[in-house]
């Protein structure tokens, strides 16, 4: 899975390939929050990063699921426009940085 | 590549969302993902551009979102609106003209709302409950099948020349990773594997061998054999699981025992159908990992799904770590590449936090695993020598 992601491919295909990742990262979670809830009901202890680790892959989600629509659909935003509008050149003759 | 499984996995994703979406647009309701998005991006305060683009906080979800409802939306009603213009059209002229002529434009109708249920399947506009079944049916048949075949298989001497070309390049890759001792994300998955034929398992397991990598004893016998490998068949059933190399643990005697009792989770649970899959068959590994002095005495009760729960817990959670050590280092190099490439902060920014945010959690599931598995088989072997102890309540004040 981590295999597909490259930059190489097009907005489409990277923005797919996050939102992969993101379900994978949410099967993550997912395990993590059994193995939290069979060791808490087998009474362990100390386990308190459990909750931690699934904080930061919350996060880390968020943050991938934001990418990838920023990726996806600013691209197609600006891909439209630019199919619209063919006389159109570089980016920075429109006055950007 | 597993390639099979991304393009399953992104087709049941999409396809989930696509039966979600319409189901609720044919009850006249926002589907849930718009309305999710909407929440959110009101949630994040809301704002709104002139035109009455949403922008801030949640902009872009709710922009995706509505994209793909209204993507559904209009072609599901434009192949509705022309099926049903079809109709009245034939129903307008059949009593003009002869049996033959009506039974020939029935047959096309027909034939077109075939082919529209199954390019609507395809795009996930319709409900797949029914097909999900046959898909799982279908591949219990396929894995049956398969292992009878492998049960009657004699070695043939061109082997390597019936793979297909992907499989080639699989292999190829595969080999190229274990005889280097590098491990490979991911794992090649338990379809593809046991896809190969005998003799081409048995090399790669030789190239990870040569590489310096672990595949558990009792994984795929025959190849095992085939490639004058020590052969363990005590696991009862066929294994479920993809080969799972591992890298060699500094020489340590301990070492050994986690090593073995380590399963690779298979990221394919909508797949995996076939009869008897079962979580985890290392209860061999662990039988044999144990010191002398207990393997036949040793009163750790596996779970019923093999393993302990302590060990199982350890070992899911190493796997884990893996995982995700995999996407910190695909993400991380994505980020940097987009860099190159000169997007903007807005994107390889969260990028490389991302990458920040997964190494914490790899490194808190490693040192969980550890303390987890120490702990346990440290307090394990006290149960060893008194076993008659009732549990912790009955010694701890």
């Amino acid at each position: 899975m981590a295999d597909s992601i490259d930059a190489t491919g097009s907005t489409d295909e990277i923005a797919n390939s996050l939102f992969v990742a993101d379900a994978e990262l949410e099967a993550i979670a997912a395990r993590n929050d059994r193995l939290r809830q069979t060791f808490e009901n087998e009474q362990w202890s100390g386990l308190d990063q459990l909750t931690q680790a699934r904080q930061l892959i919350s996060t880390a989600r968020d943050q991938l699921a934001d990418v990838a629509n920023k990726i996806g659909v600013g691209g197609q935003i600006v891909r439209e426009a630019h199919q619209k509008n063919q006389m159109v050149g570089s980016k920075e003759s429109l006055g950007r940085s | 590549m597993e390639a099979i499984f991304l393009a399953c996995m992104v087709i049941s994703y999409f396809l989930t969302k696509g039966k979600v979406d319409s189901t609720a647009y044919a009850n006249g309701k926002e589907p849930p993902g718009v309305a999710k998005a909407r929440m959110r991006h009101e949630a994040g305060g809301g704002g709104r551009t002139a035109s009455g683009r949403p922008t801030g906080k949640g902009a872009f979800r709710l922009m995706a979102a509505s994209r793909w409802a209204n993507a559904c939306l209009a072609t599901k009603q434009r192949a509705d609106h022309k099926a049903a213009r079809r109709r009245a059209w034939y129903a307008e002229t059949a009593p003009l003209k002869d049996a033959e002529w009506r039974a020939k434009q029935l047959r096309k109708l027909d034939k077109g709302d075939g082919i529209r249920a199954k390019w609507a399947q395809e795009h996930g506009l319709l409900d797949l409950s029914e097909y999900r079944e046959r898909k799982a049916e279908d591949q219990a048949w396929k894995e049956n099948e398969r292992r009878n075949a492998e049960a009657d298989e004699t070695a043939g001497p061109d082997e390597a020349d019936t793979l297909t070309d992907e499989q080639r390049q699989l292999v190829a890759r595969i080999k190229d990773a274990w005889s280097q001792g590098k491990l490979t994300y991911p794992d090649i998955g338990y379809d593809q594997w046991y896809g190969l034929p005998v003799g081409v398992r048995a090399d790669l397991l030789k190239a990870a061998q040569e590489g310096g990598l672990e595949i558990r004893s009792t994984f795929d016998p025959d190849a095992r054999e085939r490639a004058g490998l020590p052969v363990d068949r005590s696991a009862t059933e066929g294994q479920r699981r993809p080969p799972a190399a591992r890298k060699k643990p500094p020489a340590d005697a301990e070492q050994a025992g986690t090593d073995q009792a380590r399963a690779a989770e298979d990221p394919a649970p909508t797949e995996s159908a076939p009869a008897g899959d079962t979580e985890d068959t290392s209860t061999g590994d662990t039988a044999a990992a144990t010191p002398p002095e207990a393997p036949a005495s040793s009163t750790a009760t596996p779970s019923s799904t093999g393993g302990t729960v302590y060990e199982q817990g350890a070992a899911e959670l190493l796997n884990s770590a893996e995982e995700i050590e995999g996407y910190k280092h695909a993400l991380g190099g994505l980020g940097r590449d987009l860099e190159a490439l000169k997007w903007g902060e807005e994107v390889h920014g969260p990028l490389n936090d991302m990458h920040t945010g997964l190494a914490s959690v790899a490194t808190i599931y490693r040192d969980l695993a550890e303390l987890i598995k120490n702990q346990g088989d440290q307090v394990n072997d006290a149960y060893d020598e008194a076993p008659w102890v009732p549990g912790p309540e009955a010694v701890l004040s």
